[in-house]
This record gives C-alpha cells, sequence and structure tokens, in this order.
C-alpha cells in the first residue's frame, strides 16, 4: 500500500503539450479513477507514473520516495495493460509467476503465490493453458493475477475493461471493487467510460486536453460539476444544455439540467415541447423531445403512458439548474 | 468448347509452368550433367556431352588428400561465423530501432539498407588496402569481419521487422514486472522472436556460404573457401570444366539442403510484416 503524490508532473512530445503540469495526490489504500475522452493524456499520466515514459518536468513520489528517475522495474508498481499483455509463450501459472521469478523468489514459494491467486480469481483449473486458449475473461483475470501475485505498492489499471464485451465488462467491474475492498491496495485506473469511473472510484479526476478539470467524489462531481465539460462528460444520457434567452434570463450563458431533473407533465409546465423518439428500458424511458429549447432527454419512470409526437410540458427542478457563464465555468446557485 | 476450354487452359499453364522452371534450372541440371562427364567430354557439344559415359573421375579428382576439405572447412568458419557476429550486432540494434524509435529512426535504417546497395566494387581498393595493412589478407578473421559486414543490413532489417511484430505492451509489462534489460532479453525477446532469429540466422548462413566477391578479392591459398575453390578450377594450367562444375555441385550441396529444411522458416522470415 502506498500514497502516490504527483508534484507539477507534466510531458510534452516535442513542442506538443500533452500534459499540462499537474499535481495530485492518491492516497493510499483509495480507487482513484482518472476519466477523460481519447487523447486527453490519461493513458500518458498512468505511464508517466509506471516509469514507462520519461518525465518533461515535476517529481513522482511513491511514500514520499522520489522515484521520478527510477526504472519502472524498480518502483514497486503492478499494471495491467489494455490489451493485457500476457506472455504468449508462457502458460498461465509461468506468466503469474513471472514477477516473483524476477524477484528471485523460490520456486516453492512463487508456486504455492501462484496456486493461492489462481484460485481466489477462478483461475485453478487453466493454469497449465496458454493466454491463446483463453477466454477474453480469462485472459483479464490472469493479468489482474500477475499486477497481484506480489503484492505490489499499488495496482495502475490502463482501461483493462475495454477490450471485454459488455456483460463481461460489468461483471469484471464488480470483481474489481470487490479486489479493492479485500486487498485495500491503491489503485489507479484510467478509463474513457464515465460509468466505470462513476461506479469504481472512490475519488474521480476528469483530464480534458491534457489539464484536470476538476477532482472529487463520484456524486460530487455528478451534482456539482465545475464547468460545462465536467458536466457534460460524466452522466449518462448526458446533460441537457440550453442557450439563448432562457438562459439570459436566468443571468447565465447557458443552463444545465440532467435528465432526471426535468418533469414531464401533460396539463402545465414552463416549456411546451414534443416527444420524437421514446427509449424504453423497462425500469425506466428516455424520452427525446423538440422543444422551444432545442432538443432535449429526459429521464423517465418506466411506467410512464406518453407516445411519440405528444406534446408536453417540461419543468426543471430549480434546485438542480446548473448555470455555465460564456467561458464555460459554473455560477454559483441562485438562491431561492 | 465451353468444358474443354477450362482443360486446355489447365494444360497450357501447366506445360508453361514446366517450361519456366525447367529453363531456370537448366543451367544447374546441365552443371549436374558435366560433372559426371570426364574431363575430355564435358567440352565436347551438347549431343556428345549427353551420350557421353558416367564417370565419378571429376569428383575424386576434386575431393582427393585435403583439396576439398580445407576449402570446405573455412566454408563452415566464415559462413558459420560472420552469421554468429551479426546476430550479435544485429540482435540489439534492431532492438534499439524498433522498441525505442526516435525521429531518425527512418532515415538510419535507409543509411543502413543504402550500405547493401552500393556496390562492393567501389570500397574494393580501400578495404584491399586495409586488410593488408592490418594483415588480415588471406585470413579467415579477416574474411568473418567481411562477410559479416555485407550481410548485417539484411540481419537488422529482418530482425527489426520481427521485433516490431511483437507488441510493445508485452516488453513494457516484462519492465513493469521487474525485469531488467538482460532478463528481458533473455526471457521475453529471445523465445518471442526465436521463430525470426532462427529465419535471419538461416539466410546469413547462405548468403554467407555464396559469397564470392570479397572471398575471391580477399584470399588466395589459406583462407580460401568453397567459392574459390570453384573459381580456382579455371586456372592458368587450363580450364577443367568437369571439374569446375563437380565443384560447383558439392559446394551447393550444403546450402540446398539448409534452404530445403528452412524452407518454411525463410520463407516466413523474408515475407514476415510485408502482410499484416
Amino acid at each position: 500500500m502506498a500514497e502516490i503524490l504527483l508534484e507539477g508532473l507534466s510531458k510534452r512530445f516535442g513542442t506538443e503539450e500533452v500534459l499540462a503540469p499537474l499535481d495530485l495526490t492518491i492516497a493510499e489504500g483509495s480507487f482513484v479513477v482518472v476519466v477523460g475522452p481519447s487523447g486527453c493524456g490519461k493513458t500518458t499520466l498512468l505511464r508517466l507514473i509506471a516509469g514507462l515514459e520519461e518525465v518533461s518536468s515535476g517529481r513522482v513520489l511513491i511514500d514520499g520516495r522520489d522515484v521520478t528517475h527510477t526504472a519502472a522495474a524498480a518502483r514497486g508498481l503492478a499494471m495491467v495493460f489494455q490489451s493485457h499483455a500476457l506472455y504468449p509463450h508462457m502458460n498461465v501459472r509461468e506468466n503469474i509467476g513471472f514477477p516473483l521469478k524476477m524477484a528471485g523468489r523460490p520456486a516453492p514459494e512463487i508456486a504455492a503465490r501462484v496456486q493461492a491467486v489462481a484460485s481466489q480469481l477462478g483461475l485453478g483449473d487453466c493454469l497449465a493453458r496458454k493466454p491463446c486458449q483463453l477466454s477474453g475473461g480469462e485472459r483479464q483475470r490472469v493479468a489482474i493475477g500477475r499486477a497481484l501475485v506480489r503484492a505490489p505498492a499499488a495496482f495502475l489499471l490502463d482501461e483493462p475493461l475495454s477490450s471485454l464485451d459488455a456483460e463481461l465488462r460489468a461483471r469484471m467491474r464488480l470483481e474489481l471493487a470487490r479486489l479493492h475492498r479485500a486487498l485495500r491496495t491503491t489503485m489507479l485506473l484510467v478509463t474513457h467510460d464515465q460509468i466505470e469511473a462513476m461506479t469504481l472510484a472512490e475519488q474521480i479526476v476528469v483530464l480534458n486536453a491534457g489539464r484536470v478539470e476538476q477532482t472529487g467524489a463520484p456524486l460530487a462531481l455528478y451534482h456539482a460539476p465545475c464547468n460545462r465539460f465536467v458536466a457534460g462528460f460524466l452522466g449518462s444520457p448526458t446533460m441537457n444544455f440550453i442557450e439563448g434567452p432562457e438562459a439570459e434570463r436566468q443571468g447565465a450563458h447557458a443552463l444545465g439540467i440532467r435528465p432526471e431533473h426535468l418533469r414531464v407533465t401533460r396539463a402545465q409546465g414552463l416549456w411546451p415541447g414534443r416527444v420524437d423518439v421514446i427509449e424504453a428500458l423497462g425500469a425506466e424511458s428516455f424520452l427525446h423531445l423538440s422543444s422551444g429549447q432545442g432538443r432535449l432527454v429526459a429521464r423517465l419512470d418506466g411506467s410512464a403512458d406518453l407516445r411519440p409526437g405528444e406534446t408536453v410540458w417540461l419543468t426543471p427542478a430549480p434546485a438542480h439548474l446548473h448555470r455555465f457563464d460564456a467561458a464555460g465555468r459554473a455560477l454559483p446557485q441562485r438562491p431561492g | 468448347m465451353s468444358s474443354l476450354s477450362p482443360l486446355l487452359r489447365k494444360a497450357a499453364l501447366t506445360l508453361l509452368g514446366w517450361s519456366v522452371g525447367l529453363t531456370l534450372a537448366f543451367p544447374i541440371l546441365w552443371t549436374a550433367l558435366v560433372s559426371f562427364r570426364s574431363e575430355a567430354d564435358a567440352l565436347g557439344a551438347p549431343a556428345a556431352v549427353l551420350a557421353a559415359p558416367f564417370t565419378l573421375e571429376s569428383y575424386a579428382a576434386i575431393t582427393a588428400g585435403t583439396r576439398f576439405t580445407a576449402p570446405f572447412v573455412n566454408s563452415v568458419l566464415i559462413a558459420g561465423g560472420a552469421t554468429a557476429l551479426a546476430l550479435l550486432v544485429a540482435l540489439p540494434a534492431a532492438w534499439a530501432l524498433a522498441l525505442f524509435p526516435g525521429p531518425r529512426t527512418k532515415a538510419l535504417l535507409m543509411t543502413i539498407l543504402g550500405t547493401r546497395m552500393m556496390p562492393a566494387v567501389g570500397v574494393l581498393v580501400p578495404v584491399y588496402l586495409l586488410f593488408r595493412d592490418l594483415g588480415l589478407l588471406d585470413s579467415r578473421a579477416g574474411l568473418i569481419v567481411v562477410v559479416m559486414l555485407t550481410n548485417l543490413p539484411v540481419a537488422i532489417w529482418m530482425l527489426y521487422g520481427h521485433l516490431r511484430e511483437i507488441p510493445g505492451e508485452i516488453f513494457e509489462a516484462a519492465r513493469m514486472d521487474g525485469a531488467g534489460p538482460g532478463a528481458e532479453l533473455r526471457h521475453v525477446i529471445a523465445p518471442l522472436a526465436a521463430p525470426g532469429i532462427a529465419a535471419t540466422a538461416l539466410l546469413c548462413l547462405i548468403l554467407g556460404w555464396n559469397e564470392a566477391f570479397w572471398t575471391l578479392n580477399l584470399s588466395a591459398a589459406k583462407a580460401a573457401p568453397l567459392s574459390a575453390f570453384i573459381a580456382a578450377q579455371a586456372s592458368p594450367e587450363g580450364l577443367f570444366h568437369a571439374r569446375l562444375c563437380a565443384a560447383a555441385m558439392l559446394a551447393s550441396l550444403p546450402v540446398l539442403g539448409l534452404g530445403w529444411i528452412g524452407q518454411r522458416a525463410l520463407v516466413r522470415g523474408l515475407t514476415f510484416g510485408a502482410v499484416k
């Protein structure tokens, strides 16, 4: 277990700055998720911490020890790669045992620890198989097992679930959460999937174009985003943004309202709208509407009885109305 | 007509294929034939050569004493030594180029290949003078070095292609798992690149074995390999045509064998990275 401290960490490739100087504390035993669109620098950030990339400026400290110029092998961190990066010429037993072999542990100890990790991950039956003989989920677990086996100071996970299908991804997400609860080892995961970020993280770091937009607990970011980017990036369906006279009337350049905070009634409300499409998911329905404020999405109870083409009234919940200025920064909530 | 024409087409194509194949192989087949004729019969008209009696006297003449074994041993040592040395230099070079590409990697690779495109005769005089001053003329060590250098570009390019095929994340995973450069090379790179290394070694061996320009120009008697031995059959005392053919056949057998054994690895090695 370890605390990871980043001080003014930045990365340039030639003249292009992919990561602006950034300060971040990853508390001991916490689960931090760095989330952002592709190309935002999140994988670069992970590789800088891992020691797979030279830093351009700043420092990386693990438990107070400056490792900025320490080789990747000597940082005591374990990494799970997006492609899993299993050794194709080794079987599962050798793959999981490789870090211990490199650490010079005696063979009986390696065998015992590989066995323990394999049974913890449900891999007991495929120890003799090569990676090409495994399913996607098993490969994923072998990659995690290889990281797990030497009890690293921290785990670095680079989009570990993105290569899995939707069902498996949901299951592995749960397994990762369980694993973290059981181990309480520091985990840093990067992903472009905001659902992964919301469900796994104790702390989310939203990265955009090489800059940290906002850091905080998932629900804190969801309910109080500091700007339009964070507001639009977290949440699915995404937040509705309204510009024009209605926003100006409320003293803002743009208004933001989440789909679940838009009340839809037949009787009366603030804005009239027409139902275009209904996505009925069973427990809930997403209503896609056209209105004088542009296209809007509302989240309704699954039992809502509306039809496409119907005219309805929309009312945003005032307490959940977000206001943004022309630069996209969040404005304080209006009293009342 | 409609059912006959595909059959005719096939027959014509087969005929064409065999004619092209036989035409290409004709010099080799003729060499083999002449090597089994007496020196007197070998220089006759083609029809006479065909009709002449079978004899092993040329083979007997060229293998008498150590006439054949000495250049054979030289060929083994020069081709083998040059191959080992080329791999020793090319593997780390290809590893660095493939795994740590920089802005000038492409230019460097082209420069490496460019040295191979240069006509060897262009540097014959300086190399000859260097060899003379260093006392390397007619020495196996000197030939090993020069043959190694001519094969180095090919070896680097082939190994580079193979290493590029291996996903970089596997090497990074090894580094994260605590492997230093030595352990990474031994436990990850070497086993994964083994087929490529084998194909490269095979090609270097064949190229080194067949190398004639440098071996002819830089060797006399002591270090002369088989290529020089074949050429020596055309001597001031006269042209020994049947013996020359016998020497050529004997010299070709080892590489033919190697090529036969390794043809799958070789084809894979040469086309590796070309199609993905």
